[in-house]
């Protein structure tokens, strides 16, 4: 079986997911296309309720999809899942182990069930969990359930994985260790569909991204993609008696003192804003000048 | 390791730490036997009408160790999330839930046996006649009691109220070991609490020690238990709760 690096690991066409029906049918997921190549990490963002957790349920065979087309290793998840699960792993978003065993022994009854499992000890090393093998489920912090949680994901060394918001809960050294082991496993070529809150762990981990609204996808490609052709922004108050700000290239607004540029010239207009703030001697207080990123492509979309 | 041998290993450990269901499990099924044996000493019963009365015993035993047991474990192992877990691995679901049914049925086997032990010392009961039947009796009836308590599960939103959940079950059971004296009733309802396993199970006991009837005479229970065992398990497949609601 040959697989060149362009083939898609993932694709799904008119993927479409249904709760309920007639009336009260809700649809989560209304007829999204998406691809993952192999060996890139693919993030999934949205808003609450946009359909990220519905979509990767289908992706990972969890659920049939109510409509549409999914093909994951060229099979598909819930029929053929005898032979896709072994190849893939994946972290649910919470939860799954008896609080009155141990890590270690949870881990084992998670290894007992997969046809190729590394070993309990080597998994614990690769999180961070040895010193807490002997410690029950119940006494666990929550960052070190989470790491049990993706050691169990990669457990059978999977050539997909499937993480839903892994650093979720996660204090910042936790959550740092985490984007190490998943950028480890990336450069050994697993390929990574991951959703998150997080939009500085998807500017920092993805090597494309989707992002969901209300069930459908509203931008993607990577992450200079989508946030080319949005404005940058420049912020600052002014006092009561300023004069009218200059021309700039940009559009701004002036409101109770605030004023807000929007524009796709940022140094030309910072740097008008400034001269005429010195010439006029208008203190700019707490101005804010930054590039388009990620955070406020989201902002924007999802208002 | 075979997924079934990691899970009922895990299963095990955890029966083994909670003190409770242990207890209820190992002590109290011989501690029924003993009650009984002190209860009836005086007693000359004949084994026509001690073998209702074991039957009545291994019925509660069934109950706790395999019934009532299955019922917790399964409704904790919902709401703890590890059956959806266990689901997104490579273990079919039958794997998953018999691997919990596995220590608990083994225990079982066990505790029979010794109160059937207890019995003959104690009550001066003799060896069946044909023990066959009364091996298929007990393990056809402990089988039952898995597809029942799943099925109770299903209706049970935690642990706590298993307590109650499990009460209509037991009441079937109970009145089908005998709790009703059946004598004064009409026809149909005889032959209705004949089809309760836990009666079921008594008549093969019946057969099994006694020989007093042709071995034909056990198609009839012994189909009740299995149609019990096929009807329950195609119900659970098909009424699964595999998730705490909402």
């Amino acid at each position: 079986m040959t697989n060149s690096t362009a083939d898609p690991v993932l694709s799904a066409r008119g993927l479409t997911r249904r709760y309920g029906r007639g009336a009260s049918a809700y649809t989560a997921v209304d007829g999204i296309d998406l691809e993952v190549r192999r060996g890139e990490l693919f993030a999934l963002l949205g808003t609450n309720g946009a359909g990220k957790t519905s979509t990767l349920e289908v992706l990972e065979g969890l659920a049939p999809a109510s409509a549409g087309t999914v093909s994951v290793l060229g099979m598909d998840p819930v029929a053929d899942r005898r032979a896709v699960r072994p190849r893939q792993g994946l972290m649910l978003q919470s939860g799954g182990f008896p609080a009155d065993l141990t890590a270690a022994e949870a881990l084992r009854m998670w290894t007992s069930t997969l046809s190729a499992p590394r070993p309990v000890g080597e998994l614990l090393a690769a999180v961070d969990l040895t010193h807490r093998a002997g410690t029950r489920i119940s006494s666990l912090s929550g960052g070190e359930v989470r790491r049990l949680d993706l050691a169990c994901a990669i457990a059978g060394d999977p050539e997909l994985l499937f993480l839903d918001e892994p650093t979720t809960g996660l204090d910042p050294e936790s959550r740092s260790r985490a984007w190490e082991l998943v950028r480890g496993l990336k450069e050994q070529g697993t390929t990574i569909v991951l959703t998150t809150h997080y939009l500085d762990e998807a500017e920092s981990l993805a090597d494309r991204l989707a992002i969901m609204h209300q069930g459908r996808i509203v931008r993607e490609g990577t992450v200079d993609e989508v946030v080319a052709g949005h404005p940058s922004r420049i912020r600052a108050d002014l006092p009561e008696d300023a004069p009218l700000p200059p021309p700039l290239h940009g559009e701004a607004v002036l409101r109770g003192g605030r004023l807000e540029v929007s524009t796709e010239a940022l140094a030309d207009d910072l740097h008008t804003l400034l001269t005429w703030s010195r010439a006029e001697q208008v203190p700019l207080r707490g101005l804010d000048a930054r590039a388009a990123s990620l955070e406020s492509v989201f902002l924007t979309l999802a208002s | 390791m075979p997924a079934i041998v990691g899970l009922s290993r895990a299963e095990l450990t955890l029966l083994v730490r909670n003190r409770t269901q242990l207890f209820l499990a190992l002590a109290f099924p011989p501690a029924i036997t003993v009650f009984f044996a002190a209860l009836l000493k005086d007693q000359q019963l004949a084994p026509a009408q001690l073998i209702p009365l074991l039957g009545a015993q291994f019925v509660i035993a069934l109950v706790f160790i395999v019934y009532y047991n299955l019922l917790s474990t399964y409704v904790a192992r919902r709401q703890e999330l590890v059956l959806k877990r266990l689901r997104t691995g490579e273990a079919s679901d039958a794997t998953v839930l018999a691997a919990a049914a596995v220590p608990a049925l083994a225990i079982a086997a066990v505790m029979t046996v010794l109160m059937t032990v207890l019995a003959i010392v104690l009550m001066d009961l003799p060896l069946p006649e044909r023990p066959v039947l009364v091996i298929a009796g007990i393990a056809a009836g402990a089988l039952v009691m898995v597809p029942l308590a799943l099925l109770t599960a299903n209706r049970t939103r935690t642990v706590e109220a298993a307590g109650v959940t499990s009460l209509p079950v037991i009441a079937l059971l109970v009145i089908g070991a005998g709790a009703i004296p059946t004598d004064g009733l009409p026809e149909v309802a005889q032959r209705a609490i004949s089809l309760i396993p836990s009666a079921a199970m008594d008549d093969l006991l019946q057969l099994g020690w006694l020989a007093e009837d042709p071995w034909s005479a056990a198609l009839k229970p012994l189909g009740v238990l299995v149609a019990w065992l096929v009807l329950g398990l195609w119900a659970v497949q098909r009424e699964m709760r595999w998730e705490p609601r909402g």
